[in-house]
């Protein structure tokens, strides 16, 4: 049972990270990957909102299964980060990588961090 | 041979000029001359072109790939403190295959338009992820684990980084000996 709570976060994240690339990419139109990095800023604080419910309280496994390894696992991803980061790069924008990799680990974690310490804000 | 067994570079034939403020790499030569954007195109449709079909792909794949992920995770639990072996892995692995899945889209003279969605988008795209790493390393450096915090980190990126370009270039390689050994016979 708790295999298919992951499955159908991993669904519902990884289409909305589909819907947000296009929505976010579409309206900003710059060579930075803007659509990945803000789903995954985005999905890092709403991982950061769990985490900090997980410790403080103390919610189903349930919902960790599907929003935490599912849903933010899913709306997030590590491989078009690196992929658009090694394009950039061999496309000899190699400033435009560096901020990729600077800014998104560096974003995520400040989101992380924030999530976490609104969950401790509200509990 | 297809004109796309010419491309060497990432971006060969330059993006689509509407597209020039957007591009990504993945860039080929049809038959008909006009470039192509792998990357793209099939979550763009033109003319009323459906994009039900790539959501279902997508979401098939994300699902997949989301109980790949969590399957490794079991198999290689890590407490905070601890290095996380199994999201380690998952995303290194998933890097290396985002790098061969791009070779064969750029290289392929005509992909179908569904493999992206379904391979890349989601379920390599569900298989890593960057919210758990983020979250993983902060855990592991406030339990006092700075060490395995700052290894954690920066091994990722390396090796992630190393993969999507071993895979890219390696695939690039077996696609066009496997070219030349077909056009030698």
């Amino acid at each position: 049972m708790t295999v298919l709570l992951v499955a159908a976060g991993g669904a519902v994240g990884s289409v909305l990270r589909w819907w947000l690339d296009r929505l976010v990419g579409r309206s900003v139109g710059s060579r930075f990957p803007a659509g990945i990095w803000t789903v995954n800023v985005l999905g890092s604080f709403l991982l950061g909102v769990l985490t900090g419910a997980i410790w403080l309280g103390a919610p189903p496994e349930s919902l960790r299964l599907f929003l935490g390894v599912g849903l933010c696992g899913s709306l997030t991803t590590f491989s078009t980060f690196s992929y658009d980061t090694i394009r950039l790069f061999v496309e000899r924008a190699r400033m435009l990588a560096a901020l990729n990799v600077v800014g998104t680990v560096l974003a995520g974690c400040t989101a992380g961090a924030a999530g976490v310490l609104l969950s401790a804000a509200f509990h | 041979m297809g004109l796309a067994g010419t491309n060497r570079g990432l971006a060969t034939n330059g993006p689509c000029p509407e597209q020039a403020g957007n591009a990504r790499m993945g860039y080929v030569m049809t038959e008909t001359g006009q470039a192509a954007d792998v990357w793209h195109s099939p979550a763009r449709p033109a003319g009323g072109r459906r994009v039900w079909d790539v959501a279902l792909v997508v979401a098939v794949g994300g699902a997949l790939g989301s109980m790949a992920r969590y399957a490794m995770e079991l198999a290689l639990p890590a407490r905070p403190g601890e290095f996380p072996f199994g999201t380690f892995l998952s995303n290194v692995l998933g890097c290396l295959a985002i790098g061969a899945l791009m070779a064969v889209l750029t290289e392929s003279s005509r992909p179908h338009r569904l493999l992206r969605p379904a391979v890349g988008v989601g379920f390599i795209g569900g298989f890593t992820t960057l919210s758990t790493y983020v979250m993983q390393a902060m855990e592991s450096g406030w339990v006092g684990a700075r060490i395995i915090a700052l290894s954690y980190l920066l091994g990722s990126l390396l090796c992630g980084l190393l993969a999507v370009a071993c895979g890219l270039f390696a695939t690039r390689r077996i696609l066009a000996s496997a070219r030349v050994w077909r056009v030698t016979r």
